[in-house]
Parts: C-alpha cells; structure tokens; sequence
C-alpha cells in the first residue's frame, strides 16, 4: 500500500471519529433539551406571567435597538417594542450613522425632537451626535451616532441607557408582547442570573400587525424553509442542551438581556469583532469566573423574537460568513479558556466544542466528501461502505432537525398548522442534499477570510414587514 | 463495518418513523384538546356565571366533570377566575371546587410522584383557600427541588397563613435563589397582616445599629461586616422563629421596604425615614423614597429635601417626584432649579412635580 493510499485511510478513519464525536455529542444535547424543555414545562405550569405585568417589584429594564440602513422595517420594529407588556421599561433606538433615511422615518413616525439630555460614556463609544425623544412615547429615546458598528451603536445605547437590566432587539426583529416579561423572569427567580437569552425564529411572511406577529406562517421560499429548521435546531436543542449544563456561550445578538452594570464592568461589546454577542459571553463568563462568582447564564425557549432571515443566495452567503468570522473571532480573541479548568464547564466542554465542531467543521466536513471521493477512486474504500456511511449521516442529520420539530410540538406549537410542521420535517430531509454542503462552504470561506482577516458586515438587503407591504399597496 | 452501518441506518430511520409519527400523533391530540377544551369553556361558562350569581348549586357543572381531561382543564378554567376574583366570589368558586370533587382530585395530585402536579395542585389549592392541605404546603417547604419550595410557599401565602409567614420568608430567601423582588412578589400574597411584623424586624434592626454604633462608633454600610447575608446562610431554623436583618443587609431591607410601601402601611412611615438616614445606602434610599410615595407621610418632606443635591441622580429624581407627590409648596425653588439638571429624568421628574405643585 502507498504512503498516499495510507494517509487518506488515516483521515478517513479520523473524519469518521470526528463524525462520532460531533453527532454523539448532538445526540446528547437533544435528550439533555428534552429534559430541559420538560423542566420547563413543569415551571411554566406554576408561573403567572400577567401578574407581573401589574407588579411594582419587577427591575425596570432599557430595550436597546441597534439600526443601521433600516430604514425599511426600523417603524414596525420600534411599534412592536413599544406595545411590549411589561410594567417599566424605555426604549433606546441607536442609528449608528446609517446612510439611508432610518433616522429621518423614525423622526417623523414618533415625533422627535433633540434633547440637550446628557449622560455617562461608562463604555467607549463613537461620538453621539444627539439624543431625541417624543411626545407621544415618553418611554422612546432615538440616539444618533457617527457609524462604528453594532458593538459601538448597543455601547452608546448601555451609556444612554437609564435601567439596571437592559435587553437587545435587532432592528429588523418583532418581539412577542409577553416575551420581555418571560426572558425578565430569570432575573427575578434568581439573583445568580447575568443573561438571559431568548429564541430567535423565523418571520418572514408572518402576519404582522400593530407590532405583534398576529398570524404565523411558514414562508413560501425554500431558502426561508431551510433556515427556518436551522433556527430550530440551534435554538431548541443547541442553546437549551448549553444552557442546562452551565455553559451557554451565546447570547443572540438578536434577543437577549443583560445586567448592565456586569456588561459596563467587562468594557461593554468590543468594537473590533463581528461576533460581539457571543465575544462579549464569553468575556462575562472570563470576569465570573476569574472573581469567583457564581453566576448563570440562562435561555428560555419561550420568549421569542421574530426575525427576517435572508430571502437570497447573496445575502445568506454574507451572514453565514460574517457568522463563522464572528465565531472564529470571539475564540481568538478569549483562547486563554481553551481547556482551562478554571472557567470550568465552558472552558473544558463548551470552548473546545465550539472550536472543534462549529470552528473547524466546515473545513473537516468539506475534506471528507473530497477525501472519500479520492478514495473511492483511488480504490481506499468500496463503494457500499461509502453509500453506507453517507446514508447513515444523512440520515442521522434528519435524526437532529427532526427531534428539534418534535421539541417544538412538545412544548410550544408556535406553527398553527399541522401542513406547516410536517413541510417543515420535508425540509429537515432535503436540507441534506445540497443546502448543508453549500452553508458548509460559505462557512469555509468565512474562515479563510477570517484567516486574511477581512472585516466589517456586508450589506443585507431588508424588505418591509408583511403588514407594511399589504398597508404599501392598499395606498 | 458495512453490516453494523446498515443496522445503524436502518435504526435512525425507524426512530424517525417513529418520530414524526410522534409529531403527528401530538399534534392531532392537541389540536383535538384545544377544540375540546374551548367546547368545554362555552359550556361552562354560562353555567359558572349563573351559579356566581347564585342561581345554580353547581350541580349541572358536577355534571359535566366526567374524565381526567374535564377535571384537568375544570382546573385551569377556574384557575384564571380564581387569580382575578376575590371575597366572596373566590369563596363561591372554593365551595363549587369541592362540590365538584376539583379538590379531592387536586388532594389525590399533591401525593403525585410527578413535581408537575404537585406544584399545580399546592398552588391552586392555596388560591382556592383550603386549610387542610397546610401540612403538606409545609411539607414541601422542605423539599430539595426550588420550584416544589417556591409551589408550597405561593399556596401557603395565598392561604395567608401568618404563622408560617417567617418559615416561608427565610425558607425562600436561604434555600432557594430567589431575589428580593420574586420574593416579596410572592410575599405580598400574604396580605397586609404581615406588616406589623416586617416593621418589628426593621425596628429590631434601627435598634441593634443604634446599640452597636453607640459601642463602637462603627458605621453600617455595604463594606461593613454587617452585610453579611445572614438570611441567606441561616440553616432552617423552627417554624415561627424569627429572624434578623442588620441595615448593612441592603437586599433584605430594600425587600421589607418595598411590601411596606406596596401596602401603603402608614404606621412604618416614620420608620423608614429612619432607615434611609441611619443606612446611608443609596439603594436603601431609593427603594423608600419610592415607598414614601405611596405613603404620602406627612414628615417625610423635609426630611427628603436634602436629597435634591444627591451626586446619585436617581436619588435626585426620586426625591423630587417624592416631593412632587408630597405637595410640599415651601420646596418650588429647590425643584425649579433642578429643571436645569444635567440628568433628563431629575428634569422630567422636577416638571412633572412642579405642575403637580401648581
């Protein structure tokens, strides 16, 4: 046998570990998510959340919107918060220098006007250029900054910020009106809790009206289909399965909330990164633990925050890179906890996890259907054994989305149509077959860019939410 | 290795199969659940209202209780009413919860191994005011799990049994990971009965800083040794005994202040006046100043007015809207000038307080 024969046998054999390993430990997740969601269940079955609504002893809490060229969805998104139930809370919009007309809306939508207001920079921040407030919503701030990213424009919002917890919502998402409510709750419960995060679900072609998602529909496109199992699958299973074993280390960008003095006593979000919500985690956990403290970090799998997922090629292959940027960056950037017994749980389960399985994953998962393809050729392996194995990992991957839809049935049939829930398991199916190999690549550019450190966002295109298109062409 | 990747393959199909036969299966029984139930609601509905106005025994409702599912979602029809009515109505929906045998059933569930039901059954059974269940509310007090802790505490609180009202308070605070705020959100379920003792446990504590500080000068604040949480590392305890809190223990006194204020229990108004100065603890501070609100205490004016300087602008903000709330005329100046604070909320605050002044 030759040396290059041999070689391939070995990463064959190594692909085929790694493949073990990461599907094991899915598999783990999904039973440890299923306890948790019955946990859940049972503490759900004991929680009054309307009473809350009238007390007088919940934490205020500040609702900071980020919003940079959104012009088209920033109304819709800031009436939805706004017609949040919760007992006290103020919204903090931050136009972090959009070129497009999202200041300009939201100034005549709410009435603006400036404010000589003034406050604490507690967190750097790029030159706020004014505050303003309206009449109308005395609970609405929109603040104007020079650009410096979304980790700037939420820094400025935690600086103009007035309450001890406060919460991020992206501009393109709609929050459920019970949602603040449920993700306060941890902190409530428990004094240990610094975050909390929520689930982030899918949007597009939902029914919304007067900020509330009234209707909830799966959407039409095949792209939205397919991340609309994506979404369930890295919520439902993936947080939830982290969460219960004291190692969350991501908080979505899109919805969670934080305690405020914990986030400015850690420097607030870094500037220098596109994966600021998960950087900032992990540097929390970093500060927690190297105090002493004992802390959580909490996700619910009931508050949810409805969001736009890219409807094109072009715009999912952005996000799905910057993604793997922001993941490859927010390790880097904390490496210290790779394996360090002293952050514990995330330093010796979940840090090498994320860099093995999500890190590295599109790079093993690319090479092994090159190197089986060599191989086969080459003669390595017979073509039976590859069929085999194929199957069985296709048929594992469908294993996975499918629980999550099981998760979701079990617990909060957020999908009122049974057509809607076993589409969505036809697509948990065909994702397999051309959509996980090409995120696979995207994901593999990602990192290469992240290795010839390219920087900065990408541009996503936005449409209007479905109840503002209707309105649009009523007119 | 081909053999066992076929076995695997043929194994991950069934579970599946298995699966989205689960999923259907699931969802076909909750949507036939749902149906069910909002056909149950519109039965029971006309007959709950008729029987609340007293022109049904209840009798026709008993009727209609025949399976597991009509008692389960009996429970949850009522559960709503129940946490919304009070007095006599809440009575009448306790007698018709025994009459229908909804309360024998819930016994039945308290001695469930599954948490779930225990937990729903302690909290309904507490919100329909049954004393007989008290022992095991007691007993579930001690139980390791938080949630089951938390269950027997609500159903006790809502029983309003003040002799258990110090085992509940310690119990919570020491034995699970409750904050102050969860805490006396469940506290308050009580009712105001709990006041004199909550005001006996801060006048213990004015008493013991005054005796201490008289001694050795020491002043009690956050850095203080005193602020060490001896609730929170009190071992248990006998049911009835009380416990102390010292001023240096912020949490706790923020929390007793908070139920005093939320029960507008006059009688403390002095009292927490005295607190706030002898703490000099900014969160102390706020959490009376926001009590002092809702107590409009007569004297509290002039002993808030030097809180318009604070460096803390919370403080200056709560001040004003205290002083706002209070209609202390002689204080216009003093909040005129804070409309030039550098802080929105002390101006928004000291507006707000200057039209209340007009």
């Amino acid at each position: 046998m030759s040396l290059a024969l041999k070689i391939i046998l070995v990463i064959n054999a190594l692909i085929i570990v790694y493949f073990l390993l990461v599907n094991g430990t899915y598999l783990l997740h999904n039973l440890i998510a299923l306890g948790a969601i019955r946990r859940y269940n049972f503490t759900r079955a004991i929680t009054d959340y309307e009473r809350p609504f009238y007390s007088t002893f919940y934490k205020p809490v500040s609702i900071i919107v980020p919003a940079f060229n959104e012009e088209k969805t920033i109304v819709e998104t800031v009436r939805s918060v706004l017609s949040l139930r919760y007992p006290e809370f103020e919204v903090v919009v931050v136009n972090d220098g959009s070129s497009d007309g999202t200041l300009e809306s939201i100034k005549m939508a709410f009435a603006l006007w400036e404010t000589d207001e003034t406050f604490d920079y507690d967190i750097p921040c790029e030159e706020i250029r004014a505050v303003y407030r309206s009449d109308e919503h005395p609970n609405l701030k929109v603040v104007d900054k020079e650009n410096g990213g979304k980790g700037d424009a939420l820094n400025a919002g935690v600086n103009v910020s007035s309450f001890p917890l406060f919460c991020n919502i992206d501009a393109d998402s709609v929050i459920d009106a019970w949602s603040l409510l449920q993700i306060v709750k941890p902190f409530v419960e428990d004094h240990r809790v610094q975050a909390a995060g929520g689930v982030v679900r899918v949007a597009n072609e939902c029914d919304i009206e007067g900020g509330e998602v009234r209707d909830i529909r799966l959407s039409r496109k095949w792209l939205v289909r397919f991340q609309t199992v994506e979404y369930l699958r890295a919520f439902l299973f993936g947080r939830l399965g982290w969460s219960s074993l004291q190692t969350l280390m991501i908080i979505s960008g899109a919805f969670g909330i934080f305690r405020r003095s914990a986030v400015v006593e850690v420097g607030g979000y870094r500037t220098d990164t596109v994966g600021e919500d998960m950087e900032l985690v992990l540097r929390m956990h970093r500060m927690m633990c190297s105090r002493g403290k004992d802390y959580r970090f909490t996700f619910l799998a009931d508050p949810v925050c409805w969001t736009q997922v890219p409807e094109d090629l072009a715009s999912l292959s952005r996000q799905r890179r910057r993604w793997q940027r922001g993941l490859g960056e927010s390790l880097a950037m904390n490496r210290g906890m790779m394996l360090n017994p002293r952050y514990k749980w995330v330093g010796m389960l979940g840090f090498p996890f994320f860099f093995l399985f999500e890190l590295l994953s599109p790079v093993i998962e690319l090479t092994g259907y090159l190197i089986f393809v060599v191989s086969l050729i080459l003669g390595a392996l017979n073509l039976p054994f590859v069929i085999a194995f194929l199957v069985s990992a296709i048929l594992l991957g469908i294993l996975l989305s499918v629980s999550s839809i099981f998760l979701e049935e079990i617990s909060f049939h957020k999908y009122p149509r049974l057509r809607d829930v076993l589409t969505l398991c036809g697509f948990a199916v065909l994702e397999n077959f051309g959509y996980r190999q090409l995120t696979a690549w995207w994901r593999l550019r990602g990192l290469i860019e992240l290795l010839f450190r390219r920087r900065g966002w990408g541009k996503a295109k936005r449409r209007h939410f479905k109840s503002v298109r209707e309105a649009e062409a009523v007119r | 290795m081909l053999t066992a990747l076929i076995y695997i393959s043929g194994g991950l199909l069934a579970i599946i199969l298995m699966l989205l036969a689960a999923i259907i299966v699931r969802r076909v029984r909750y949507d036939r659940y749902r149906r069910r139930y909002q056909a149950r609601t519109r039965i029971w509905e006309p007959l709950f209202f008729s029987y609340l106005e007293g022109e049904d025994t209840g009798g026709r409702i008993a009727a209609t209780l025949r399976t597991e599912e009509d008692y389960l979602s009996f429970v949850k029809f009522i559960t709503f009413y129940l946490k919304n009515l009070s007095g006599e109505e809440a009575q009448a929906i306790a007698d018709l919860a025994f009459r229908t045998g909804v309360s024998r059933r819930l016994y039945a569930d308290l001695k469930s191994r599954r948490s779930k039901r225990r937990a729903v059954a302690a909290t309904t059974l507490g919100l329909l005011n049954d004393r007989n269940v008290l022992p095991y509310l007691k007993r579930m007090l001690e139980d390791r799990d938080p949630y089951l802790v938390y269950a027997g505490a609500y159903g006790i609180a809502c029983l309003r049994e003040y002799s258990l009202f110090m085992p509940v308070m310690r119990t919570l605070l020491s034995r699970t990971p409750i904050t102050y705020e969860g805490a006396s959100e469940l506290l308050v379920r009580f009712g105001e009965g709990i006041c004199p003792t909550l005001a006996d446990i801060l006048r213990e504590a004015l008493a013991r800083y005054e005796r201490v500080s008289e001694r050795e000068g020491e002043i009690l604040g956050r850095d203080s040794p005193a602020k060490e949480n001896r609730l929170r590392e009190s071992p248990g305890g006998e049911p009835g005994s009380g416990f102390q809190v010292d001023l240096g223990d912020f949490v706790e006194v923020s929390m007793l202040v908070d139920i005093l204020g939320y029960f507008r229990y006059a009688d403390a108004g002095e009292l927490l006046l005295q607190v706030m100065e002898k703490s000099g603890d900014e969160e102390i501070t706020i959490h009376v100043l926001k009590a002092v609100v809702r107590l409009r205490t007569p004297q509290a004016a002039h002993r808030i007015a030097p809180l318009l300087d604070h460096p803390n602008w919370v403080i200056r903000s709560q001040a004003i809207r205290a002083l706002g709330v209070l209609g202390e005329k002689m204080y216009r100046p003093d909040i005129q000038a804070r409309l030039q604070d550098r802080q929105w909320w002390v101006r928004h605050y000291a507006a707000q307080a200057l039209e209340a002044l007009a």
